[in-house]
């Protein structure tokens, strides 16, 4: 009898207990009651209370994506674009709940896009929500909107069936040409948390025809700080992108003299070392490149595959690699924003010597001598060894 | 008297016990304070420290064996210093068993369940616990021999998955610390993790042969010591210079996982094995409490106190700081001077009176 | 809430008590019924609102008044 109340009672006891662990879930999140968030944007705006974050989710409706051949035959849109304004980011995420019936879901955001004018005032103010909050995943990319994040949110674009998904492809595909730099948050926070090397970020912008509006990525914000001061473009940006040791493939076009014709190279292989020197106790950097390249396209119909227009072809291609540095470090320097991030390679491998100039990295870096060197190789011809047509 | 330690334990499973109660927090809260890259120095040095104390307890161990430390206070120190010194002890076990259950909460609360009520949350992780402990010590030693291992693959896995993310030039400059700051270090990871061992004095007695144990904690030592290492070489270069912003950044590296979009989200497995390792912690420590106090009060029977140790530890778990954050400084700064007493100067105190008296004398040893 | 634990806490003693009384030690029940009271009672304060302060906070402060200059 005894035995039976005790099993009696320890069966109530686990089953109380598995009745409230499970009812009990205060952190439940349904799918159906979420606002799976693709893309996020921020920009500044004017409102009658004053300066205001206005804010731009791009949501995807799942009903839509689900059934993609019903999506496009009703022209539906299987995409939201919704938004919200608030003090602080966090106040506008939460106000969005007045418009909208699901809560904002960012676990799946791919890309945080930041209106210009935001970006000019400064970034800090916004950021740390996204670092903060444990929904938002390290890996999302970040770029600045030329213009605003609301507009470039509001297209539908290209191929993919959600506009942020195609600019999260368009930013992992940025070795084709190498003069994109995707940069995700993760990377920005350690840009903005060191204390020499200044972030930069990808721009996108939205170009009109009298057709129809796509979006396009186009160049490089430079910070310093957290204020976005200057632009690259997109040669200055493969420029940093040698630098940083980014650079996977890609195409460069010049003309080799003395013939007027364009020659296109392939870049197969890059490497780069960057040496933080100390010349006569003044810092000095080396970078040094060395690039394998294929001959992807020739327009002129003389024979450059002979040993000594070989040579000549590799020292132009290297001239053409350098230019782009140049120019990448002459913005740099008129910015003054080390985000080569050569503070930072004297800081791990001259420790130190850091001590001693460290501290005045500003007023040293504009005239910091930078030496580049770079070596090309052509490894192969591609699949004609002559022009084709008049041999 | 004594029935939760039935059924003994061998040198293996010590081995993967003392792991497992050694990387219960420090799996997810780095000892030592932020990461720079000389903090693996301070783990070697912190660990060496770690051994220098354990062989004090070992020392006691064997001068008593069979005996806990309640029992070998009150052989040494007589009836009512003793009374009070292992009084002091188990205070720390439980005060220690309450900190576990507190981090568990924070990052709980922090990181995965933000509005379930805080009370719900530590019943029943500490619920789970005092489960374990009323099956006793064997059940506690099995699960280790189950989770450790699994600890040990998923770290390597973990650390595996981030050589894509992970910059050799983060772990740089080496050796710029300066020598006091790292003797500080050093000093905070010997009193955690390591110097918790203290708590052992109360599972030594029930081990199977005492001769060997001294083999056993030092593999232990060097398995933590070698986990702890690469987990902040893999944080340290995959976060670099932001890895001190982060409350966890063990937890925050392995959220950077992102594999061609299919393995991602992989941090699930860090906070899997803070669970399971927490879990083997708090349970040592809550055992260690119940086994003290009711060897403490003559009780007659060790299972009279787990439920009631249960919801006390998880109440003071509720009651010990209000937030991460307190936690985390905590643990890195007043923890160390708070734990010397009992990790260093009860133990060297007793074995030294013990040494002078010349004690267990003939014929009293049990 | 308070109903809630109640049931709760009474559950958790009618489990265990008759293998306590079957123990025929009064040391031991003593000492069980006080510290369930104990933890009960807090249970109960709790969620009734009021809080205790925080334990290791003044730990804190007690060192950080004495050690002031070390940590």
């Amino acid at each position: 009898m005894r035995r039976l109340l005790r099993t009696t009672l320890a069966l109530t006891l686990v089953l109380t207990v598995s009745v409230f662990s499970s009812i009990g879930c205060w952190d439940k999140k349904e799918l159906d009651k979420l606002a799976i968030v693709a893309g996020f944007g921020v920009d500044q705006v004017q409102t009658a209370e004053g300066d205001r974050l206005l804010l731009t989710a791009q949501i995807i409706k799942a009903d839509q994506v689900i059934s993609p051949e019903q999506a496009g035959g009703s022209g539906k849109q299987s995409f939201l674009t919704d938004q919200s304004y608030g003090r602080t980011v966090f106040e506008g995420v939460r106000n969005f709940t007045f418009e909208s019936s699901r809560r904002l879901f960012f676990p799946h955001n791919r890309v945080l896009i930041i209106g210009e004018s935001l970006a000019r005032s400064g970034l800090h103010p916004i950021i740390d929500f996204f670092i903060r909050d444990p929904e938002p995943r390290p890996k999302q990319y970040v770029l600045v909107a030329k213009g605003k994040a609301a507009d470039i949110l509001s297209v539908k674009t290209g191929l993919e069936e959600i506009p942020a998904l195609a600019i999260y492809e368009l930013l992992q595909d940025y070795g084709a040409t190498s003069k994109v730099y995707p940069v995700t948050l993760q990377d920005l926070t350690k840009d903005l948390a060191s204390k020499t090397k200044t972030a930069v970020l990808p721009m996108i912008e939205l170009v009109s025809t009298s057709k129809k509006k796509t979006i396009m990525l186009d160049g490089t914000a430079v910070f310093k700080s957290d204020r976005m001061v200057g632009e690259l473009n997109i040669n200055e940006t493969r420029g940093l992108l040698w630098v940083l040791g980014k650079v996977h493939s890609g195409i460069i076009v010049f003309k080799l003299p003395p013939y007027r014709h364009d020659i296109s190279m392939e870049i197969l292989e890059a490497n780069r070392q960057i040496r933080p020197e100390l010349r006569n106790g003044k810092p000095h950097v080396t970078v040094v490149i060395d690039v394998e390249m294929i001959i992807g396209e020739i327009t002129l119909t003389k024979n450059l595959t002979v040993p000594r227009e070989n040579e000549k072809l590799e020292r132009m291609a290297s001239q053409g690699i350098k230019k782009e540095i140049r120019a990448a470090l002459a913005k740099a320097r008129q910015f003054n924003t080390d985000f080569f991030g050569f503070g930072e390679a004297f800081h791990s491998r001259r420790p130190k010597a850091w001590k001693t100039f460290g501290p005045n990295w500003d007023q040293i870096f504009p005239q910091l001598p930078v030496e580049i060197k770079v070596s090309t190789v052509i490894r192969r011809v591609g699949e004609a060894t002559k022009f084709p047509i008049l041999q | 008297m004594a029935e939760l330690a039935q059924g003994r334990i061998s040198n293996i499973q010590l081995v993967l016990l003392l792991t497992g109660f050694l990387l219960g927090t420090s799996i997810l809260i780095l000892p030592g304070g932020d990461i720079h890259p000389d903090t693996w120095l301070a783990f070697l040095l912190g660990c060496g420290q770690g051994l220098i104390l354990a062989f004090i307890y070992l020392a006691l161990a064997r001068r008593f064996p069979g005996q806990t430390f309640v029992k070998i206070a009150e052989a040494v120190w007589g009836r009512y210093i003793g009374k009070i010194v292992s009084l002091a002890f188990l205070w720390y076990v439980f005060h220690a068993g309450a900190l576990t259950t507190t981090n568990f909460l924070d990052f709980i609360k922090v990181s995965i369940l933000p509005s379930t009520p805080a009370m719900l949350l530590v019943l029943m992780l500490v619920g789970v616990c005092a489960a374990a402990v009323w099956s006793g010590l064997e059940v506690i030693t099995r699960c280790s021999e189950v989770l450790v291992p699994l600890t040990i693959l998923f770290t390597l896995f973990l650390a595996l998955m981030l050589i894509p993310d992970f910059k050799a030039a983060n772990l740089q400059p080496v050796l710029q610390t300066p020598l006091p700051e790292l003797l500080k270090t050093s000093v905070r990871v010997a009193t955690f993790p390591f110097g918790e061992t203290v708590i052992f004095l109360m599972i030594l007695p029930f081990l199977n042969k005492q001769n060997k144990s001294l083999s056993s904690v030092v593999i232990a030592f060097a398995l933590t010591v070698f986990i702890l290492i690469t987990g902040m070489l893999r944080t340290l270069g995959v976060l670099g210079n932001v890895a001190p912003l982060y409350v966890y950044p063990l937890y925050q590296a392995t959220r950077s996982i992102d594999l061609g979009h299919t393995l991602t989200r992989l941090e699930i497995l860090t906070s899997i094995n803070f669970l399971t390792m927490g879990f083997i912690k708090a349970s040592v420590q809550l055992f260690a409490f119940v086994v003290g106090l009711s060897q403490f009060l003559g009780l007659k029977s060790d299972r009279t106190l787990v439920v009631p140790a249960w919801l006390l530890m998880s109440l003071l778990g509720l009651y010990n700081l209000p937030g991460v954050a307190e936690t985390i400084a905590f643990t890195h700064t007043v923890y160390p001077f708070y734990a010397l007493p009992f990790e260093v100067f009860i133990p060297l105190a007793t074995l030294v009176v013990a040494w002078l008296r010349k004690l267990p004398r003939e014929g009293q040893q049990p | 809430m308070v109903i809630v634990i109640t049931v709760f806490v009474g559950m958790l003693v009618c489990l265990q008590l008759p293998s306590l009384l079957k123990l025929g030690s009064r040391r031991d029940l003593l000492t069980y019924l006080i510290l369930m009271g104990l933890a009960y009672i807090l249970m109960v304060l709790r969620t009734v609102g009021v809080h205790l302060p925080y334990v290791t906070s003044a730990i804190v402060r007690v060192f950080k008044a004495v050690l002031g200059r070390f940590i």
